[in-house]
C-alpha cells in the first residue's frame, strides 16, 4: 500500500528535489553518495541500534529526508507483536529524536 | 574382557554414522544444486523484466518506475539490482546506502555476496543488447533464509540419524542376543560340567558350534578313557606282582632258610617293603586328581550307605551321625573322596567311646570336613608326630594305629591340609581343608 503509494509520489519527489524546500526525501544514490563522503552513518549501523530499541522487530521501511539542513532517517519498523512504529534519527550522530507508534 | 555384542556394535555403529552422515550430507548437497538452477532461473527471468524497464525517453535511455517489482523499493528487502549503461548506472533503491561486490562475469555468481543486514546474496549477471546499447543487469537475492533452513535441515537429519542409530542399536542387541543363544547354552552346560552336573554337552546345536561341541565332547570320553586305562594297568600290575609276592613270602617259611635267619628277616623285610610300596602306588594312582566330570561325590547319595556300612563293620551301639549343608556334591573324585572320609571315619570309629560325627562345612573357597570322636585321643605334643608318621608311611609298618596314610596321601593330592586338634566330644577332631579344584593355583600361591 505504501509501496504503491511511494511509487506514485516518485517522479514527484524527484521533481520536488530539484527545488529547493525546507524537507525533501533522498534517492539512494545520493544516500550512497553522502555515506561515502562521510556525511551520513551507514543505514545499517543505524539499523542495529534502532532494532536494539525493539529487539525482534523487522525493517518495513527506511527514508532519509533532508530538514532544514539537517539528514534525518525516518524508520519504519514492525515490532515482534505486529506494531508499526516511525522512528526517526539523526542520520550524522545516530540520535534518536522520535520513536512513536505510528 | 573382549565381547562379540560390544565389536558388533561398534561395527554397526561406524558403519551407520559414515553411511548416515554421507548420505545427509550428499542429498543436502543434491538438493541446494536443484534449487540453485531454479533460483538462477527466476534470477534471469528478473533481468529480463529489468530489461523491459530499460526505456528510450526524451533524453536517452531511462528507467520506467511503474515496470518495477515494488521489493526494489524497500530498503534492505532482500532484493536488488544493478543496471549499467554506459556512463549510466541505476542502483535499487532497496540497495539504499549498500554497494555489495557485484559479479561482472555473466550467469550465477560461483560465491555468494555480502550484503546489508548480515545477508548473503545469490547474484546473477547477464549481457544484453538493446537499442544498440549494451546493458549489463545484474540482480541479487538474499540467501539467508535458504541457509537457514538448509541448517535446520541438516539438524533434524542429525536427530534423526541419531533415532536410527539407537533403533538399530536395540534390534541389533535382540539379533545377537537370539543368534548367541546356543553359545551361552554351551557356556551353561559347560560350567554344569565342571559341577559334576553333566558328562557331555549336548550335540543338539547351530552348524558353527558343532565343531566345538563335537571336539569338547571328544576330549572328555578321550580323558576319561586314558584315565581308566592307565588306572587299570597300574591295577593289572599291582595284582600280577601280588602272587609273585605272595609265592616269595611263603618260600620264606620254607626249611633251608631256616638256617639262615639272619638273611630270612633280610628277605622278609624287603618283601614287606616291595608289597607296602605296590599298595600305596596302587593307592596313589587312584587318586585322579583333576577330577572328572561326573565323578562328583554326592554327599545326600553316598554319606547314608557309607555311614551304614561303618555301623555294620563296628561294634552296635556308637552312635554315628552326619551333617552336611542341603544338595552338598563335593567336586572331588566320589572314590577317593569315599576313601578319605572311610579312612577318617573308620578310624574314628575304632577310638570311640560311643559317638563319631561328621561335619561338611562349605566356605567361600573351599570345604572343611571335620571329624570328631570321643575317644582318648591324642595328646597335643604327639599330634605332629602321628601327621607325620601318616605322610611318610614307608618308614614304618603298616598298621600303625592311625592307618591315615591314605588320607595324607589323597589330601596332599588335592592341594588341602589337615591336621588333629582336641574335639568337643573330648576326643580326637581331624580337621581337613580342602580347596575348591579351581582355587588351587591361588592357594598354592598364597603358601
Amino acid at each position: 500500500m505504501r509501496a504503491t503509494l511511494l511509487l506514485c509520489t516518485m517522479p514527484l519527489v524527484l521533481l520536488l528535489a530539484a527545488t529547493p524546500a525546507a524537507s525533501r526525501d533522498l534517492d539512494q544514490d545520493e544516500a550512497l553518495r553522502l555515506r561515502r563522503e562521510g556525511l551520513i552513518l551507514p543505514l545499517d549501523g543505524l539499523l542495529d541500534s534502532a532494532l536494539a530499541r525493539h529487539p525482534g522487530a523487522r525493517l518495513l521501511e527506511a527514508e532519509l529526508e533532508e530538514e532544514h539542513g539537517r539528514y534525518v532517517y525516518e524508520i519504519e519498523l514492525l515490532t515482534r507483536g505486529g506494531v508499526a512504529r516511525e522512528l526517526e534519527l539523526d542520520a550524522r550522530t545516530g540520535e534518536v529524536l522520535k520513536d512513536e507508534v505510528d | 574382557m573382549r565381547s562379540i555384542q560390544r565389536s558388533l556394535s561398534l561395527g554397526l555403529v561406524a558403519i551407520l554414522v559414515i553411511v548416515g552422515l554421507v548420505l545427509l550430507q550428499t542429498s543436502l548437497w543434491l538438493f541446494e544444486a536443484g534449487l540453485k538452477r531454479s533460483l538462477e532461473t527466476d534470477l534471469r527471468e528478473e533481468t529480463e523484466g529489468l530489461l523491459l524497464a530499460v526505456v528510450r525517453g526524451s533524453e536517452g535511455m531511462k528507467l520506467d518506475i511503474q515496470r518495477l517489482n515494488p521489493r526494489y523499493h524497500r530498503a534492505f528487502s532482500g532484493h536488488y539490482f544493478l543496471i549499467q549503461l554506459p556512463g549510466q548506472t541505476w542502483r535499487s533503491r532497496s540497495l539504499w546506502d549498500a554497494s555489495p561486490a557485484w559479479p561482472e562475469a555473466p550467469g550465477l555468481a560461483p560465491e555468494l555476496l555480502a550484503g546489508p543486514r548480515d545477508q548473503r546474496l545469490l547474484a546473477y549477471t547477464a549481457h544484453y543488447q538493446r537499442e544498440g546499447q549494451a546493458i549489463v543487469i545484474s540482480v541479487a537475492q538474499d540467501y539467508t533464509p535458504v541457509l537457514d533452513s538448509f541448517a535446520r535441515v541438516r539438524l533434524s537429519g542429525l536427530g534423526l540419524v541419531g533415532m536410527a542409530l539407537l533403533v538399530f542399536l536395540l534390534l541389533q542387541r535382540y539379533a545377537v542376543s537370539l543368534a548367541l543363544h546356543p553359545l551361552e547354552r554351551a557356556r551353561r552346560q559347560i560350567a554344569q560340567l565342571q559341577q559334576g552336573q553333566r558328562q557331555q554337552l549336548e550335540g543338539d546345536v547351530p552348524l558353527e558350534l558343532q565343531p566345538l561341541v563335537e571336539q569338547i565332547n571328544h576330549l572328555l570320553l578321550h580323558t576319561d578313557e586314558t584315565l581308566k586305562r592307565s588306572r587299570n594297568a597300574l591295577g593289572n600290575l599291582g595284582h600280577a606282582l601280588k602272587t609273585p609276592l605272595a609265592v616269595l613270602t611263603s618260600l620264606l617259611e620254607r626249611e633251608e632258610l631256616a638256617a639262615h635267619p639272619q638273611l630270612r628277616a633280610a628277605l622278609e623285610e624287603q618283601l614287606g617293603q616291595i608289597q607296602q610300596r605296590v599298595s600305596r602306588e596302587l593307592g596313589r594312582a587312584r587318586l585322579a586328581g583333576e577330577v572328572l566330570p561326573g565323578g562328583h561325590f554326592d554327599c545326600d547319595a553316598e554319606l547314608p550307605a557309607l555311614f551304614d556300612t561303618l555301623a555294620t563293620i563296628h561294634r552296635p551301639g556308637l552312635d554315628l551321625r552326619w551333617q552336611a549343608p542341603p544338595g552338598c556334591r563335593l567336586p572331588w573324585d566320589r572314590e577317593d573322596m569315599l576313601e578319605l572320609l572311610g579312612n577318617l571315619l573308620d578310624n574314628a570309629c575304632k577310638w570311640a567311646a560311643g559317638q563319631v560325627r561328621l561335619r561338611i562345612e562349605r566356605h567361600a573357597d573351599g570345604y572343611l570336613l571335620l571329624v570328631d570322636d570321643d575317644g582318648p585321643g591324642i595328646p597335643a605334643e604327639r599330634r605332629e608326630q602321628a601327621l607325620a608318621r601318616g605322610a611318610r608311611l614307608d618308614e614304618h609298618a603298616q598298621g600303625h594305629g592311625l592307618g591315615l596314610s591314605i588320607v595324607g596321601d589323597i589330601v596332599a593330592a588335592w592341594h588341602g591340609d589337615w591336621e588333629l586338634a582336641q574335639g568337643p566330644l573330648g576326643g580326637l577332631r581331624v580337621r581337613v581343608t580342602l580347596p575348591l579344584p579351581g582355587r588351587q593355583a591361588r592357594a598354592t600361591v598364597d603358601q
